[in-house]
């Protein structure tokens, strides 16, 4: 039906077009993998240095308390409205530019999808008896949990809120269906009473590259300072702060 | 396709090589910035959240 010179034309735009499409692939991996990740987690430093900022008050930028003072239980956080920022979390053991910021929702697009960690609205706030339960993307979007299974037991997450600065400990690992709501109970995965004890729990997907399950990393609220006692020490170094 | 594109571009070897070079960097900007998210909102759905 064509003449073979105008198939072979045909065919080589054809093959030119998919060659293309194929280039195009391999950039959309890269911008995955490699740029979008970079973007996310330097807009992330961005939005976690205003935050800090913004809080901050003229007097505790001196500050910085005796690591054996103590400033007796957390006062429960007031709590924020659907979506809002209201802290960031720091985990030195992933890297001194792990800080990301907190908003209450878990909406996929809109918050996990640029590298904030979700609170679940109905779970408790930092310092409240319970579970301060969040979600965060593992890898992709500013891999704010990449290196989440080098946690080892007691390495401290520092969580910053406008009263103050709430550190926890990591206590242990499970690994979860995605149906399992019962990590977002005060009391992880029974229907007790959580009596005094405040627990932050951070699902993520597993495994690494996929959702088939949910990994759950617990950490116990160990101590909590107020904001004019200044950051904790090893927080504080990645707090740059003008003079 | 690229062979014909070559031939109706003005001026000489430099001159085409400048403006191709210019057509990808914008071509690839448009995907970066604005194709490319939503391709990824639409295909690479990873959930992290337990629900029932």
């Amino acid at each position: 039906m064509f003449k073979p010179a105008v198939l072979s034309r045909l065919m080589g735009i054809v093959g030119e077009l998919l060659i293309t499409f194929g280039a195009i692939v391999l950039l959309f991996l890269a911008w995955q993998l490699w740029i979008n990740n970079a973007v996310v987690a330097g807009q992330q430093k961005t939005a976690s240095q205003e935050l800090v900022q913004e809080w901050s008050t003229d007097k505790d930028k001196s500050a910085t308390a005796p690591t054996s003072e103590d400033f007796g239980p957390a006062p429960a956080f007031a709590g924020v409205g659907e979506g809002a920022k209201f802290a960031t979390i720091y985990i030195p053991r992933l890297g001194a530019d792990s800080t990301r910021v907190v908003k209450n929702s878990v909406d996929l697009t809109t918050v996990l999808n640029n590298g904030y960690f979700g609170h679940y609205p109905d779970t408790q706030w930092p310092g409240q008896p319970g579970n301060f339960a969040v979600a965060v993307h593992r890898t992709n979007w500013g891999s704010p949990f990449g290196d989440a299974p080098k946690l080892q037991v007691g390495d401290k997450i520092y969580v910053e809120t406008v009263d103050g600065y709430y550190t926890y400990a990591f206590r242990n690992y499970e690994f979860v269906l995605p149906t399992a709501v019962d990590v977002l109970l005060p009391v992880p995965g029974t229907n007790e009473a959580p009596g005094d004890q405040s627990i932050l729990t951070i699902t993520t997907c597993n495994p690494l590259l996929g959702d088939a399950e949910r990994m759950i990393v617990y950490s116990v609220l160990e101590s909590w300072q107020p904001r004019s006692a200044g950051p904790p020490v090893e927080m504080a170094k990645t707090q740059k702060v003008e003079s | 396709m690229y062979s014909a594109l070559w031939r109706v571009l003005p001026g000489n070897l430099w001159v085409k090589i400048a403006i191709l070079t210019a057509a990808a960097a914008v071509v690839i900007t448009v995907l970066m910035v604005f194709v490319f998210p939503l391709v990824d909102t639409a295909i690479t759905v990873r959930e992290v959240t337990v629900n029932q």
